[in-house]
């Protein structure tokens, strides 16, 4: 060490020295002219028999001329360096031990003397509301304000430089935060690239969380809506099932409960719950499927547990899946399909199909059906599991009076290489095929007997390679390995039908291939029966009732293609949901659904873009228009949505599909259904087009409104005449420059963010002298940036709307509820980030990341949000400020609480469902942690590559945390190695080695100690018992009052007792400082001690420092136009 | 029609007269040239149609004067010395080809991702345009002849990759101007940054009331934040105005103005947008440029080739004289801007000396691309040897990536890695 850390030190002292503003300069110096002078008197002497030897003009040791102070207003004009002067000579630093010293009483006098000037000056300033300067907004609060604005969180700034920091220290100051034209480009790109975030719907704007900019975003944001509204109301039958079986063996307590209630209870659809249960109810008395349907719901046993599940509740839902395959219409397979299909007939195909989704089909009871098995296949001879194969097919009682007069006639049961059995002797010939009765006669001739083909009921002679069977009855065809090398490739078809005379009753019929069929409602169970015998007739209201209930879908969402599934390569969006809204969904939510498909329609555009489609399509995939006729159609003309064109391109199309008009007009010369169907189509996109046009106009009036709404909250004041007209007559100039309406409002929201009114912190000066009071906008502005870094919210901005915010009680109230939202977390994350300098953590992490297994991204950002959860909790829960330093508690979440140790990760797993989770973890202490200095992201900051840095360590608890100055270290220290581990003696021995020397001491012995008690702790804040080359640790330390401590809890005590009022005033100023967005001023230091005295009346708790603060002058008032150079 | 075109006008052009002094001018006033070192701009254009070629006559063979061409080509005869005829480039597997995926694998070279979700990547021009853009009122062109289709392809994907072939990010693809008259207007009115400018005067405007009604003290923060303001929007009026100085000549321009609307026929639209392309890389007024044809899967129409049906349903039938004279109508517009591009004096050769212009398509035949047909014009400013015929087919290194990384370092952009490619070709 060369020269001397003192003499830097005193260099230093003129570094504290901030800029006053020239204002408060003049003033004080026009007050204190004549004023007697306690500082010729009083001070003078002392400083001339002890000071000046070295700080005069000459030498001016450590840059302090202290001859250049000649009255008391030259001190208060440079109250910063005289209060480091008082301290100095306070703590008998100065003069230095080698000087003649001076008396305790004369040093008392001496720094009494000074602290008088400073506190009689600072009280004829006191209420000085400062000048703040205007600036613009942060980062921070830029990324916030815009998140309120539009509620997404798009982080503009996120390319930003970093802000510079001023005042306290804080980001937020005029001082620092200027203005250039690089970053004015950052602005307009960050500005369009938020407004592009904006998308107009039928109700005006809104914002959507990514760009919607081009169709594929603007369907995927209105698609995607929908589909999620379906997931979310998506209906799982077996669970409504289990509510109205609960329901009827529901308590004593609840007989009296509705199933309305019932329904709500479960979260279930009410309506849906109703209709179900009413179905269920009535269903035994009922006939057919559906009385099936009620006997089973009777045989469920009664619940015996919250959750357990009866097997009956379980046949009962496969017995409905059943019943609705059985009963309602099936679904066209072209649904699906991505056939080249002809778009206008797909699109009546949907309609029908979306009609029909809870009705009965009566088409599904038929007397014929042809039951087909599995194609069969040659086993090779020699294989070890050649075994017979067996075909099975099983007839059982259905419906019907007559139980046992079931009578299935089998028509030629065949063998046959095709997919379906020979319409004709020619084709059986192609076909290969070979009767059934053939192949039994040959290899099975019991079997033959006994099915007695050619033979009717009561020996009625029917075709010979039939036969007729009576239900109940099984069949079973072995078929050898033999049979099957005869076989291969063919499959067996069995035509069934239900014999004449079995009119009354009907028959299920069962196949199974390999193995006798076991599952009566398996998926190939076909049912026979007479459609227009008595039987189907009686059954036929019940199915009708049943489909009712249970549709075969409730709505319908490609699984490929979403609802853009209208017809092959064209996006047609179809909506198909009856069901749903019909049987499941409220009134309220029915008209969220409405909604949302209605913003689908208008911000895709979807009619436009059909029609479009439709013609690139019939050209292109169907050639319908590869015609002269249709020359004149391209689908990119801009007038294709317009009505002559539409019209032309109607008439040559109805022509070219065969439909015979009548001159000149779009009537048919005679009714016609392909006339009905396309003039449909056309007639939908006409209607589409012109809803479109109607909506953009009310669309377009409301964004408008919109717009000064949201100017107006981003102004943080109301809207003026000229700020509306100024923002409409951009608007005109942009429409007329061509834009959309849609771009032309993007083009105002742009503006808007990059108006003065939105992007600073403006305050109109009110007119008069002295300190005047902010107006209500700007105080509300003020205390939401102070807490939220962000705008005013509704209600705040209606307080001041009502100018009532000036009025304490009502400041004081609204600062308690902006305390407890939510959005508090800003200033959480910001005033106490910069104070203890943790804000740069994830951006400037001075750690060797690799040499830590498990130190990793998720691990360093939930350090960083710690602190946050803590101090958040602290402010809402109104704890006292000094659980900052000794808080037994923190918040983890699970990486953290691993990291945290065995005790805090047990704690944790023992209340936390999911790693995600941040919960409160309590007995910090115990640990040998607590309060902010025992945290991962503390701890981490202060160390250095691979080691820790005990020097780091004390001087952030010494100097940032408790205000203590020192001056900048010399420039010629050694160097300590990066790596603990290759240290050849332990860190805190190297630094006691390095700092024997007494000038280095000289600072270092007022914080080396404390850094040293955190040894307990790694790098990356682990608690260890060893370094990193696995020396033991020492945490014992001798503090700067000569106390031995060790770890945390003895740091946490030495500042408890004997740092507590560093503590709490170096808080205060900050807190001041970040407050006012300003430096502080000579004029706080009354409201400084007026916090420290609200602290000890209220238990030093949060609510002290923020009430008295947002009640201060200078929170409150600014100065007048007129303020003077007296200071009124 | 109302909105139909005469012949002669498009046969005139817009700049077809060589060398108007307004326009030798334009490269005097360039607003940017320490962006291009002094140097002249090298420029870059890529003009996609889908759904392969007539094989047959796509061919060419020798070098120089003597270069043979095949007889798609027979209309780049006088412009052989300019072109290079590369045979044998490949994207892999299924980045390119079927039915609705090949112009967003072409210029990205990767496979998009199926389904409804739309995940290509960033296209090689809008890397150029991100990186060079900021020169030009418009970082790119982006144009189309047919609109883009949005609907659904059986093999599984989205009709959007059909039809775009400039991707702004991989979720992107950038909205293609369709109308000539639009297009042209962008050169002169870009959009963007006209909203730009009318933003900006609003904020002066408003910063002037906010400092009628400031203190002194205050006004210093609001003046730097109104200097900042005017010195972008000074910049912002420069680069539209500034380059061609369009004051004494812009009636001459305007008169230029492709018509309102669309034309009724392909060969009108695509001659219109080239003579776009052509001015907007003369004036400087973009130095990226994109033209998608026709789609891949593309519906286009060709009465006046006397076809009637379309593209995609001909190139089913590749080997038929019908899909041959619409192979070779494509290489006739693509010979018709180069043409005009070459006609157009710069320096001391033409402009196309500063491009480089690509025709390629992203299939060979029937929906298969083992190799993509491509054409590059344009010395790319002394950077690139034309004149070459090049065969890549049975080399190890024949990817269509390659060559974008190379184009791309040569005009001053270097990217590690592209689609599938880590290595520039050797061209």
């Amino acid at each position: 060490m060369t020269k001397s850390c003192v003499e830097r030190r005193m260099k230093t002292l003129r570094s504290f020295q901030f800029a006053v503003t020239t204002l408060v300069l003049i003033a004080i110096m026009a007050v204190h002219a004549n004023a007697a002078d306690l500082f010729v008197d009083r001070f003078q002497p002392f400083a001339e028999k002890f000071c000046v030897r070295c700080h005069n003009r000459e030498k001016a040791r450590g840059e302090l001329d202290l001859t250049r102070y000649t009255e008391a207003r030259h001190v208060s004009a440079d109250f910063r360096r005289w209060n480091h002067v008082v301290e100095f000579i306070r703590d008998g630093e100065m003069p230095p031990e080698d000087e003649p010293q001076p008396t305790i009483e004369e040093r008392r006098a001496a720094t009494e003397t000074v602290e008088s000037i400073l506190l009689e000056e600072a009280k004829k300033r006191a209420g000085d509301p400062g000048v703040v300067l205007p600036r613009r907004l942060s980062n921070i609060e830029y990324d916030r304000s815009v998140r309120d604005l539009t509620g997404i969180d798009i982080q503009p700034t996120r390319d930003f430089p970093p802000d510079p920091a001023g005042g306290e220290g804080f980001d937020n100051t005029g001082e620092s935060l200027g203005m250039s034209p690089s970053l004015l480009k950052k602005y307009l790109a960050a500005a369009q690239h938020v407004s592009e975030h904006m998308v107009l719907k039928t109700d005006g704007i809104a914002f959507a969380p990514f760009p919607v900019t081009s169709y594929n975003e603007q369907k995927k944001l209105t698609e995607q809506a929908i589909i999620d509204f379906y997931q979310k109301h998506a209906v799982r039958v077996v669970d409504f099932l289990e509510a109205c079986w609960r329901y009827r063996h529901r308590d004593e307590a609840d007989r009296a409960l509705g199933i309305d209630a019932w329904a709500e209870h479960r979260g279930l659809s009410p309506k849906y719950l109703a209709l179900i249960w009413e179905t269920l109810s009535k269903a035994p008395q009922s006939s057919g499927y559906l009385k099936q349907v009620g006997q089973l719901w009777e045989a469920i046993p009664a619940p015996t547990g919250a959750n357990a599940r009866p097997p009956e509740l379980s046949a009962l839902e496969r017995f409905i899946e059943f019943c609705q395959r059985r009963l309602c219409y099936h679904e066209p397979a072209l649904i699906q399909a991505n056939a080249g299909n002809w778009p206008i007939s797909h699109l009546d195909l949907r309609a029908r199909t979306a009609a029909q989704r809870d009705q009965f089909d009566p088409g599904n009871f038929k007397n014929r059906i042809t039951i087909s098995f599995d194609r069969l296949k040659a086993v090779p001879v020699n294989a070890a599991s050649a075994k017979n194969v067996t075909l099975n097919l099983r007839f059982d009682y259905a419906f019907g009076d007559d139980r046992e007069g079931g009578l299935v006639v089998l028509r030629r049961p065949i063998f046959s290489k095709a997919n379906a059995p020979p319409r004709n002797d020619d084709e059986a010939k192609k076909r290969e095929t070979v009767t059934l009765r053939e192949v039994l006669e040959q290899h099975a001739p019991a079997i033959a007997q006994m099915l007695a083909f050619g033979k009717g009921p009561s020996g009625a002679e029917i075709d010979a390679d039939s036969c007729v069977v009576r239900a109940p009855a099984q069949i079973e065809i072995p078929l050898s390995a033999e049979l099957l090398r005869q076989l291969d490739g063919k499959q067996l078809f069995v035509e069934c039908e239900l014999h004449e005379q079995s009119g009354n009753c009907s028959v299920y019929v069962l196949p199974g291939f390999g193995k006798p069929p076991e599952d009566p409602y398996a998926a190939n169970v076909e049912l026979l029966i007479d459609p227009n015998g008595n039987v189907a007739t009686s059954m036929a209201d019940s199915s009708v009732e049943f489909c009712r209930a249970f549709p075969n879908r409730y709505f319908f969402v490609d699984n490929e293609r979403g609802l853009a599934a209208g017809f092959h390569l064209v996006d047609g969006f179809f909506r198909d949901d009856r069901p749903l809204v019909e049987k499941v969904l409220s009134e309220q939510d029915a008209r969220e659904l409405d909604g949302l498909w209605r913003e689908l329609d208008f911000v895709t555009q979807s009619t436009e873009t059909l029609i479009r489609g439709f013609v690139w399509f019939e050209r292109s995939e169907r050639h319908v228009l590869h015609d002269k006729r249709f020359d004149f159609l391209r689908p990119e003309d801009p007038r294709l949505v317009e009505d002559d064109l539409l019209t032309q391109f109607e008439k040559v199309y109805l022509e070219k599909m065969g439909v015979k008009l009548t001159d000149g007009t779009l009537e048919p010369e005679m009714p016609n259904a392909q006339f009905d169907l396309i003039h449909g189509f056309f007639a939908r996109i006409r209607a589409g087009l012109a809803l479109y046009r109607e909506q953009l106009k009310a669309a377009e009036q409301q964004a408008l409104a919109d717009l000064d709404a949201l100017a107006e909250r981003a102004f943080r004041r109301p809207l003026n005449a000229g700020d509306v007209e100024s923002l409409r007559t951009l608007y005109e100039t942009l429409r007329k420059r061509g834009q959309s309406v849609e771009a032309s409002l993007r083009g105002v929201f742009t503006a808007v963010l990059m108006s003065p009114n939105f992007v600073f912190h403006l305050s109109t000066s009110a007119p008069g002298p002295g300190a005047r009071p902010l107006d209500d906008d700007a105080l509300a502005s003020r205390l939401s940036y102070f807490l939220w870094s962000s705008l005013p919210d509704d209600e705040l901005r209606a307080v001041a709307r009502m100018r009532t915010l000036q009025d304490q009680t009502e400041l004081v109230a609204q600062t308690r509820r902006m305390l407890n939202d939510p959005r508090i977390d800003a200033f959480a994350r910001e005033f106490f980030g910069q104070w203890l300098r943790y804000r740069d953590y994830l951006s400037k992490d001075p750690i060797n990341a690799p040499a830590f297994a498990g130190y990793d991204d998720p691990l360093r950002e939930a350090m960083f949000e710690e602190p946050v959860r803590l101090t958040t909790y602290l402010i809402q829960q109104d704890r006292p400020i000094t659980e900052l330093i000794d808080s037994d508690v923190t918040f983890v979440n699970g990486v953290l609480a691993e990291h945290y140790g065995r005790e805090i990760a047990g704690q944790y797993s023992g209340i936390s469902a999911s790693p995600a989770d941040w919960h409160r973890v309590v007995g910090l202490r115990e640990l040998g942690r607590g309060g902010l200095i025992g945290m991962g992201v503390i701890l981490t900051k202060t160390s250095k590559g691979e080691r820790t840095s005990p020097i780091k360590r004390g001087f952030w608890a010494v100097h940032h945390l408790l205000g203590q100055h020192f001056p900048p270290p010399p420039a010629d220290v050694p160097e300590l190695p990066s790596n603990e581990k290759l240290a050849a003696t332990s860190i805190r021995e190297l630094i006691t080695a390095h700092t024997a020397n007494a000038k280095c001491a000289m600072c270092h012995t007022h914080f080396d100690s404390l850094g040293m008690a955190l040894e307990g702790f790694d790098p990356i804040g682990r608690a260890r018992m060893n370094d990193l080359a696995g020396r033991p640790i020492d945490n014992v330390v001798v503090l700067p009052n000569g106390q031995t401590a060790q770890g945390i809890s003895g740091l946490i005590e030495y500042i408890r007792e004997h740092r507590r009022r560093d503590f709490v005033r170096t808080l205060c100023r900050k807190f001041l400082g970040y407050a006012l967005g300003r430096s502080v001023l000579l004029s706080d230091q009354p409201l400084l001690m007026e916090m420290e005295a609200a602290l000890e009346r209220n238990d030093d708790r949060f609510s002290a420092l923020f009430e008295t603060v947002v009640r201060s002058p200078q929170f409150r008032l600014q100065r007048g136009a007129e303020w003077g150079a007296d200071g009124q | 029609m109302r909105s139909k075109v005469s012949r002669r006008v498009v046969l005139q052009g817009i700049g077809a007269t060589v060398a108007l002094p307004w326009l030798e001018s334009a490269r005097l006033f360039a607003a940017d040239r320490e962006s291009t070192g002094g140097a002249l701009p090298k420029r870059f254009a890529f003009l996609f149609f889908g759904d392969g070629i007539h094989p047959p006559e796509w061919w060419a063979k020798g070098n120089g004067a003597a270069m043979e061409l095949g007889p798609a080509f027979a209309s780049l005869a006088p412009l052989r010395q300019k072109i290079n005829f590369i045979n044998g480039l490949a994207h892999p597997g299924e980045v390119v080809g079927g039915h609705a995926r090949g112009a967003a694998g072409i210029l990205t070279g990767v496979q998009p991702k199926g389904g409804r979700e739309i995940h290509a990547e960033t296209s090689m021009d809008q890397i150029l345009a991100q990186r060079l853009g900021d020169a030009t009122v418009l970082p790119s062109l982006v144009l189309a002849c047919e609109r883009p289709v949005s609907g659904f392809h059986e093999s599984g994907y989205s009709m959007m990759y059909s039809s775009h072939v400039s991707w702004s990010s991989p979720v992107s693809p950038v909205p293609s101007e369709l109308y000539p008259s639009l297009a042209f207007d962008s050169l002169f009115e870009s959009q963007g940054s006209r909203t730009h400018l009318s933003v900006l005067d609003h904020v002066l405007e408003q910063l002037n009331d906010v400092a009628r009604q400031a203190s002194n003290s205050d006004r210093a923060r609001i003046d730097e934040y109104a200097t900042s303001v005017r010195e972008v929007e000074q910049r912002l009026t420069k680069l539209n105005q500034g380059q061609v100085g369009l004051a004494g000549v812009s009636e001459s321009v305007k008169d230029r103005r492709p018509a309102d609307g669309l034309p009724t026929q392909i060969d009108e639209h695509t001659r219109l947008m080239s003579d776009v392309i052509a001015l907007a890389f003369q004036t400087d007024r973009t130095r990226i440029a994109t033209m998608l044809l026709a789609n891949n899967l593309s519906g286009q129409v060709y009465p006046f080739l006397g076809l009637r049906d379309d593209h995609h349903s001909f190139s089913h039938n590749w080997q038929g004289q019908e899909f041959a004279s619409i192979t070779r109508f494509w290489v006739e517009q693509y010979t018709y801007l180069i043409g005009k591009l070459d006609a157009m004096q710069e320096g001391d050769g033409s402009v196309l000396d500063q491009c480089c212009v690509i025709l390629a398509n992203e299939q060979w035949t029937a929906h298969n691309a083992p190799k993509i047909p491509l054409l590059m014009a344009g010395g790319l400013g002394g950077k690139v040897e034309t004149g070459r015929s090049l065969d890549f087919e049975n080399s190890r290194d024949r990817k269509v990536s390659a060559l974008y990384l190379t184009i791309m370092d040569r005009m001053g952009v270097t990217m590690q890695k592209f689609g599938d490619a880590t290595e520039p070709l050797a061209i």
